[in-house]
């Protein structure tokens, strides 16, 4: 278990020893997966994914005091 | 140039045909010896790629009794202690998920997996009722990096925090107890971790789509030290659709479900590197992936060979410096008269600019409109070269014919 500092996030903890294959029943049949049910939750997650803070846009917001090189880079070159 | 050395397509059998287009491959290879992970599979070659094993992320290791397996693997070898370290997701069950970290040694042959579970009230009590999701994972000189999104597991399930875990790999290795610390910031979304860490970890997110927000952690420190650096502005935003697009030869849509986070970094030869996909903006007309090297000593950008085409789209870009300190890098590029295809190269020290070399195109668009969300670089245990673990649509537009790929390459001096 841990104890957090909020001041400057962050912590410390302890885990046990760990869960082996030699301690644990183990299933001989290959895991077979609902892959409908999995796409669906992906689908989901990245919902939820995209409901962190928002990125603030600066543009309009007259925050370009300092330059910064690489403004022009040219187009990639790919090797076909 | 780039020369590719291998590039091998994981037969069904290596995947018991459980792929999806959200493939979220990840490799480590120790010495002859591959562990390669995605949705929704493992598979062990032991022969340099040659044959492959499934592995089923489902049962291989007995699920936790909170749930069973969801997605998110990823998949280190770590060279110091001949470790393999194998990252795997959970599904939430109401209250809370497990996010395991399994260790067995590089040369083992007699699946000796062991693992440690850790639950977001794992690491901090008060965090009950939130779930981890979308792991990373990295290394500096002594210790394994994993960090993760939580979201609340009640009402909108909302973004809570990023935590960022520090565990020591004499403790992986030992198969004793486990300490770590952690970092945590209910401010910043989806941190990313170097690749090439030594002594310091360097990781970011962005603070705004002018600002990069880097923080550096010291290993014989507790405390974590932020920066704001001012990067080129870019765009999160497309200014018709809002959301990422790039339509394939077939029309089908293979970056809708594309965003910004930061999916790649690197340290290496004192300076820090970080990219991400970003939107069309100006000029460059289609998604395409920034680049931001910036002095390790005085946090000053260098400069930002971004990778961009007039007629198609990159994106999903990772990276990780070899032994000398060489970037190599896999992405993807695909739209307009080209299906998505899996690229690699590295940073040219001499121009400051990328190699790159494609390796496979897919003949399909996704039906689903999805791709991502990460794909693979590692170094190879030689130290010189770099695989990468990718996946192409062959065949057919559906998640069936995913066709995940196996890719080792090296830099070649040009005569």
């Amino acid at each position: 278990m841990a104890n957090e500092s909020e001041d400057n996030k962050t912590g410390k903890g302890k885990l046990g020893k760990p869960k082996d294959l030699s301690k644990v029943p183990r299933s001989p049949l290959p895991g077979i997966l609902d892959q409908d049910a999995l796409d669906a939750k992906q689908d989901r997650l990245r919902i939820r994914r995209k409901k962190g803070p928002e990125i603030e846009d600066t543009e309009e917001r007259g925050l370009f005091e300092e330059e910064v090189p690489g403004e022009e880079e040219p187009p990639t070159d790919c090797e076909d | 140039m780039i020369s590719i050395l291998q590039n091998i397509a994981l037969p069904p059998t290596a995947t018991f045909s459980q792929t999806s287009s959200v493939g979220e491959p990840s490799v480590g290879s120790s010495a002859g010896r591959i562990f390669f992970s995605g949705n929704w599979y493992a598979s062990e070659s032991t022969d340099n790629g040659q044959t492959w094993s499934f592995i089923s992320p489902v049962n291989h290791l007995p699920p936790p009794s909170s749930g069973g397996f969801c997605c998110d693997q990823t998949v280190l070898y770590d060279k110091s202690r001949n470790i393999f370290i194998w990252v795997l997701q959970y599904i939430e069950n109401g209250t809370e998920n497990v996010m395991r970290i399994a260790i067995k040694k590089g040369n083992d042959d007699n699946d000796a997996w062991y693992w440690w579970d850790f639950t977001p009230a794992d690491v901090n009590s008060a965090w009950s009722n939130e779930w981890f999701d979308y792991n990373h994972a990295a290394l500096s000189d002594n210790f394994l990096y994993v960090g993760s999104n939580t979201f609340s597991t009640v009402g909108s399930q909302s973004w809570k925090r990023y935590v960022l875990l520090r565990m020591p790999l004499d403790d992986l290795a030992q198969n004793g107890n486990l300490n770590f610390n952690f970092f945590q910031t209910t401010n910043d979304f989806s941190l990313r971790c170097v690749q090439g860490a030594t002594s310091t970890m360097y990781f970011a997110s962005h603070a705004s789509t002018r600002k990069l927000r880097v923080f550096s952690w010291d290993e014989s420190s507790d405390q974590v030290q932020q920066r704001d650096i001012t990067v080129t502005r870019w765009s999160d935003v497309d200014p018709s659709t809002g959301g990422y697009t790039s339509k394939c030869p077939d029309n089908k849509d293979w970056l809708a479900r594309c965003d910004s986070r930061i999916t790649a970094g690197w340290f290496a030869k004192g300076v820090i590197g970080f990219m991400w996909t970003t939107n069309r903006k100006g000029s460059r007309q289609h998604p395409h992936v920034r680049t931001v090297r910036i002095n390790a000593s005085t946090f000053k950008v260098l400069s930002q060979p971004d990778i961009w085409n007039v007629d198609y789209a990159y994106a999903y870009p990772d990276v990780t410096p070899n032994d000398n300190g060489d970037v190599g890098i896999v992405l993807f590029r695909g739209g307009g008269n080209k299906f998505p295809s899996l690229v690699a190269g590295n940073f040219n020290e001499s121009t400051k600019r990328w190699n790159l070399k494609a390796i496979i195109q897919s003949t399909h668009g996704p039906a689903d409109k999805k791709w991502g969300d990460y794909i693979t670089c590692r170094k190879h245990s030689d130290g010189k070269s770099w695989i990468g673990a990718g996946f192409t649509l062959e065949g057919g537009n559906t998640r069936d014919f995913i066709v995940p790929r196996y890719v080792r390459f090296e830099m070649v001096p040009t005569s």
